[in-house]
């Protein structure tokens, strides 16, 4: 009934997050390409937060190489990324599951930033025009969306057994 | 390598560290271009292509639903006209025949290689590269299909781009506007040779012309040829803005694409010329094929 003690939700969790990350937003407004949000980053930070005993960055940096294929970008790019974000999810799991979304929220954002950053940085090395507009944009972007997603996914945590929960969703009954 | 999602706690720092040094390394082989890395990206390649299917379905689902609730009167209307589009083009078709007949036995007086149809393969969008600094995409058809590195794309209005990865069942496509892209044009009018780099979200401009190049607004760019990457005489743009200054060497051109980068979902793929016996022989495109 519930396969991989609820693992399959982080799966189809990241699933989600991938098709989201190539959705197309030709159709909106021009602006609209400059603010797409890091969903894999949103995403997995959420799992190191509330289950860090079964995210961490071993498999946050595997699962960075089908983000890496996705958007066409160097291998082992968007696994550094992700495994420094489920890091500080992981490192700092006691204080942040007490934070409420508005604080992770914050947490988020400056994680962002640091990850835009370093990817921009080896874009920019490897041949890939730099843009102040392409760290800053994802950025808020990011940190925008992640409430949704905390939303969403905890919502759908307590639908769902999760094995390996912590914090305020692992006490709800 | 410890089960993904597994219940194992790691020591978490040195791990980190261990990570941060394979990125490097992968990322040191991607920056060397060795292509050792391939084999993994069309593996791992392979298995996101549901992603991109899925990721796309909605664009699918409203071009069908479009067609589903056309009413008949109008799918009618459309036909006509596209059978009437049809009859123009054939007798276009015809008339193009004989004219390029007559073209092959003027080349072959000047002894130069009459000019081959290009093998051209249909191919499908499905994902465009989520990066706002990149403008490429990537369609249906890879290396099971006969797709190369190299291979010049096109739409039915002009030169989309070229590939420039391929796995077994897709191709990432570099398009003409895109900044690290260039492709080797003529001006139709004054035949001027020229180098048409993408502009990125920015203005498109030819590189450096001479000022005194003779070249306008309303000016159509096709491909030369040059470099042998992409076929010639394909429309690849036009010439939107000049800016000559006498006191600078070099005028500013900016010039349109001709085909619809935003708009296509269908492209072709230029395989390259029916190649069926005939080898290349002397003449003015030996010197360039020697020089690609």
């Amino acid at each position: 009934m519930n396969p991989l003690h609820g693992g399959w939700l982080i799966l189809v969790s990241l699933v989600g997050a991938m098709i989201l990350a190539v959705a197309r937003v030709e159709a909106g407004p021009d602006w609209l390409v400059w603010l797409r949000p890091d969903w894999a980053v949103a995403v997995m930070f959420f799992w190191g937060v509330t289950t860090p005993s079964r995210v961490g960055p071993m498999s946050a940096w595997v699962v960075g190489l089908f983000f890496d294929v996705l958007v066409a970008g160097p291998l082992g790019l968007t696994g550094i990324c992700l495994a420094f974000a489920t890091y500080i999810a992981k490192r700092f799991e006691e204080r942040l599951s007490l934070y409420t979304v508005w604080q992770q929220m914050a947490v988020v954002f400056a994680i962002a930033a640091v990850i835009q950053m370093v990817k921009r940085t080896v874009l920019f090395l490897l041949d890939i025009e730099w843009s102040a507009w392409a760290v800053l944009g994802p950025t808020l972007a990011t940190a925008l969306v992640y409430p949704l997603v905390a939303l969403l996914l905890s919502i759908a945590v307590q639908r769902v057994h999760v094995q390996g929960l912590t914090g305020q969703l692992g006490r709800a009954p | 390598m410890e089960s993904l999602f597994g219940a194992r706690q790691t020591r978490v720092r040195p791990l980190l560290l261990g990570l941060t040094l394979a990125s490097c390394v992968l990322l040191g082989i991607e920056k060397a271009g060795v292509g050792w890395l391939l084999p993994v990206r069309s593996v791992l390649a392979t298995v996101v292509v549901p992603v991109q299917y899925v990721a796309e379905a909605p664009y699918r689902v409203i071009d069908h639903l479009a067609e589903f609730f056309s009413t008949r009167e109008r799918l009618m209307r459309r036909n006509t006209a596209l059978e009437r589009e049809l009859l123009l083009m054939k007798a276009e078709t015809a008339r193009t025949d004989a004219i390029s007949a007559e073209n092959d036995r003027l080349r072959e007086l000047f002894n130069s290689r009459a000019r081959l149809p290009d093998d051209v393969l249909i191919a499908e969008l499905i994902e465009v590269i989520p990066d706002a600094t990149r403008q490429e995409i990537v369609v249906d058809k890879g290396g099971t299909h006969g797709v190369a590195v190299g291979q010049a794309v096109i739409d039915s209005t002009g030169v989309f781009g070229q590939v420039v990865e391929i796995t077994p069942l897709t191709s990432r496509i570099l398009l003409v506007t895109d900044p690290s892209h260039a492709i080797p044009v003529q001006v139709i009018r004054s035949k001027v040779f020229a180098i048409a780099s993408g502009g990125g979200r920015g203005p498109n401009l030819l590189d450096d012309p001479p000022v005194t190049t003779d070249i306008e607004v309303g000016d159509e760019l096709v491909s030369s040829g040059l470099g042998r990457r992409f076929p010639r005489d394909y429309p690849v743009g036009v010439v939107t803005q000049v800016v000559k200054d006498p006191t600078q060497p070099y005028a500013q051109v900016m010039w349109e694409p001709s085909a619809a980068l935003t708009r296509s979902r269908d492209v072709l793929v230029v395989l390259g010329e029916r190649r069926d016996e005939e080898q290349p022989e002397d003449g003015p495109e030996a010197v360039a094929e020697t020089e690609a």
